[in-house]
C-alpha cells in the first residue's frame, strides 16, 4: 500500500467508514509502530479535525469556565502564584473597550450597523439569561438535596456586604453575593471549608466581577458534617495551600 | 433572585514568542500536563468557542453541549500529558477529543430515548462573543474548511458531514442514504481526498 492509499484508508477509519478487516489492518500497523502508518495516521487526524470548522463558533456559557477552573483546582494542589504580571484580562478589556467604542462610532451611520448592534446585545442577553438558568438549577439542586446547608458570610465591618453560600455534599458548594470590592491586583479571594477539627480546606478562588457580583461554583471534598464554618481570605493569585491573612468573611454551618 | 456570574481567580500568561494556535496551544498543552492550571484556562479561553461549537453541533442540545464541554477540557486537563505531536497537530487532539466525548454522549443518548437526533429549535446558531486571538488565528481556517467543503459535490459533502457529525458508520450512511455501501465509501474517499487537494493549495497560496 502506497503512502497516500494509506493516509485515505486512515481517513476512513476515522470517519468510522472501513470494513472490520480494514480497520484491523490499520490497528495492527498501528500497534507495530511502522513509521508510514503513524505518519499517515497523524495527517489523517489533522485534515478530519478540520472538518470541525464547518461548525459554526458558539462561546459556552461564562460559568462553564469557573465550573472547570474549580474542578481541576479540586483535583490538584494550587499551584505556586505565578510572578506578578500585567493582567491579560484588564489589557484585554483595554483593547475590547478601544473595538467597541470605535465600532460603535460606524454603526451609529448605518441603519444595517444597528442591527448588528442590536443582535449582539441580544446574543449577550441570551448568554446571561443560560448562565441564570444554569444557577438556578444548580442552586435548586444543592437546596432540595437532603444534606443541603445555607450559610450567610458576614464580615466585622457592618458597611461590608455580606456573601451566602448553599452547600450540599453531592451536589456541590455554591457561593452568591453582590456589591463585594474586587482584591488588589495580584491577589484574589479564596473560599475555605473549616473543619471542627483540623485545618482549613481551600474549596476555590475567585475574584467578583467588575460591578461586584459574586457566582462561585465549586465541590468540596470536605464531608459537610465535620465542617464548622466557611471562610473567605484574600490570598496571593493562585490561591494558598491554607489562609495567610485573617478571614474576611466567616459564616458558621448551621443544622 | 440570583443573576450573578463569576469570575476565576488567575489568569494565564500565553508563552512567549508563538503567534498561532498551531504553536501556542501545544505549549499550553505541556504546561497543563506540569499542573500549570493557567495554561488550561488560557487554551480555554482560546479554544473553547471552536469545541462548543462542534459539540453543540453534534448533540444540538444546549444543556448537553455544556456538560460535554466541561468534560472535554476536564479530559484534556487530565490526559494532556498523553498529547504528542508526533500523533498531529494539537487543535486536531483537542477537536478529535471533543467530537468523541460528543458523539459519546449522543449514542448514550439515542439508546436512552430511542431517538435519533432531536432538535432544539432555541439552539443558537452561531455566537458574536468568540475570543479575538481565536477570531484572528482560526478565521481563516474557518473560511478555508467552508469553502472547500462547498466545492465538494453535495452527495460527497452529504457524506462526510453525516459521518463526521452524526458519528454514522459507513454501514448506517449506507442504510440512510439508501445507497449501496461500496458507494458511499467511495463518496467519503474522494470528498476527503479533494478536501486535501484543496486545504492544502489553500496553505500554499497563503
Amino acid at each position: 500500500m502506497d503512502f497516500e492509499t494509506l493516509r485515505s484508508q486512515c481517513e476512513l477509519y476515522l470517519l468510522n467508514a472501513l470494513e472490520l478487516n480494514e480497520r484491523e489492518e490499520i490497528d495492527r500497523l498501528i500497534a507495530a509502530a511502522d513509521p508510514d502508518a503513524l505518519r499517515a495516521m497523524a495527517e489523517a487526524r489533522d485534515l478530519v479535525a478540520q472538518l470541525s470548522f464547518a461548525a459554526e463558533p458558539a462561546a459556552p456559557p461564562a460559568l462553564l469556565r469557573s465550573e472547570l477552573l474549580n474542578r481541576i483546582r479540586a483535583e490538584a494542589p494550587p499551584a505556586p502564584a505565578p510572578a506578578r504580571q500585567p493582567s491579560r484580562l484588564l489589557a484585554f478589556s483595554g483593547w475590547a473597550v478601544a473595538a467597541v467604542l470605535v465600532i460603535g462610532v460606524g454603526l451609529l451611520y448605518s441603519e444595517r450597523g444597528s442591527l448588528y448592534r442590536a443582535a449582539g446585545d441580544a446574543q449577550q442577553e441570551l448568554t446571561r439569561l443560560r448562565d441564570e438558568i444554569r444557577v438556578q438549577r444548580k442552586v435548586l439542586a444543592v437546596l432540595m438535596a437532603r444534606d443541603s446547608r445555607t450559610v450567610r458570610l458576614a464580615t466585622q465591618a457592618p458597611a461590608v456586604p455580606q456573601m451566602r453560600a448553599y452547600w450540599s455534599q453531592p451536589e456541590g458548594l455554591i457561593l452568591t453575593g453582590s456589591g463585594i470590592a474586587a482584591p488588589p491586583p495580584g491577589r484574589t479571594l479564596q473560599l475555605w471549608v473549616v473543619p471542627k477539627q483540623g485545618k482549613p480546606i481551600s474549596a476555590g478562588i475567585f475574584r467578583p466581577l467588575s460591578d461586584g457580583r459574586v457566582l462561585l461554583i465549586t465541590e468540596s471534598s470536605a464531608p459537610i458534617a465535620s465542617a464548622a464554618a466557611l471562610a473567605i481570605s484574600e490570598e496571593p493569585e493562585g490561591g494558598s495551600p491554607q489562609p495567610t491573612t485573617t478571614p474576611a468573611w466567616v459564616g458558621a454551618l448551621g443544622e | 433572585m440570583l443573576m450573578v456570574l463569576a469570575s476565576s481567580g488567575s489568569e494565564a500568561t500565553p508563552p512567549t514568542g508563538p503567534a498561532t494556535a498551531e504553536t501556542r496551544w501545544p505549549a499550553y498543552l505541556a504546561a497543563a500536563a506540569r499542573g500549570d492550571q493557567s495554561a488550561l484556562a488560557s487554551l480555554y479561553d482560546e479554544s473553547s468557542s471552536l469545541v462548543h461549537g462542534v459539540v453543540q453541533r453534534i448533540l444540538m442540545n444546549p444543556a448537553d453541549a455544556e456538560e460535554v464541554t466541561l468534560d472535554v477540557y476536564t479530559q484534556i486537563w487530565r490526559s494532556a500529558a498523553d498529547y504528542s505531536p508526533q500523533r498531529g497537530s494539537a487543535t486536531a487532539w483537542i477537536l478529535m477529543l471533543a467530537r468523541s466525548r460528543a458523539l459519546d454522549r449522543l449514542r448514550s443518548r439515542q439508546r436512552r430515548t430511542g431517538q435519533e437526533t432531536p432538535i432544539d429549535p432555541g439552539l443558537p446558531l452561531a455566537s458574536s462573543a468568540a475570543q479575538p486571538e481565536e477570531l484572528a488565528s482560526l478565521g481563516q481556517q474557518r473560511r478555508h474548511m467552508k469553502l472547500a467543503l462547498a466545492t465538494l459535490a453535495d452527495e460527497q459533502r452529504e457524506a462526510i458531514e453525516l459521518a463526521y457529525y452524526g458519528g454514522l458508520s459507513h454501514s448506517e450512511l449506507a442504510e440512510k442514504l439508501g445507497q449501496p455501501l461500496g458507494t458511499v465509501k467511495t463518496r467519503i474517499r474522494l470528498g476527503m481526498t479533494k478536501l486535501r487537494q484543496l486545504l492544502t493549495a489553500g496553505k500554499e497560496v497563503r
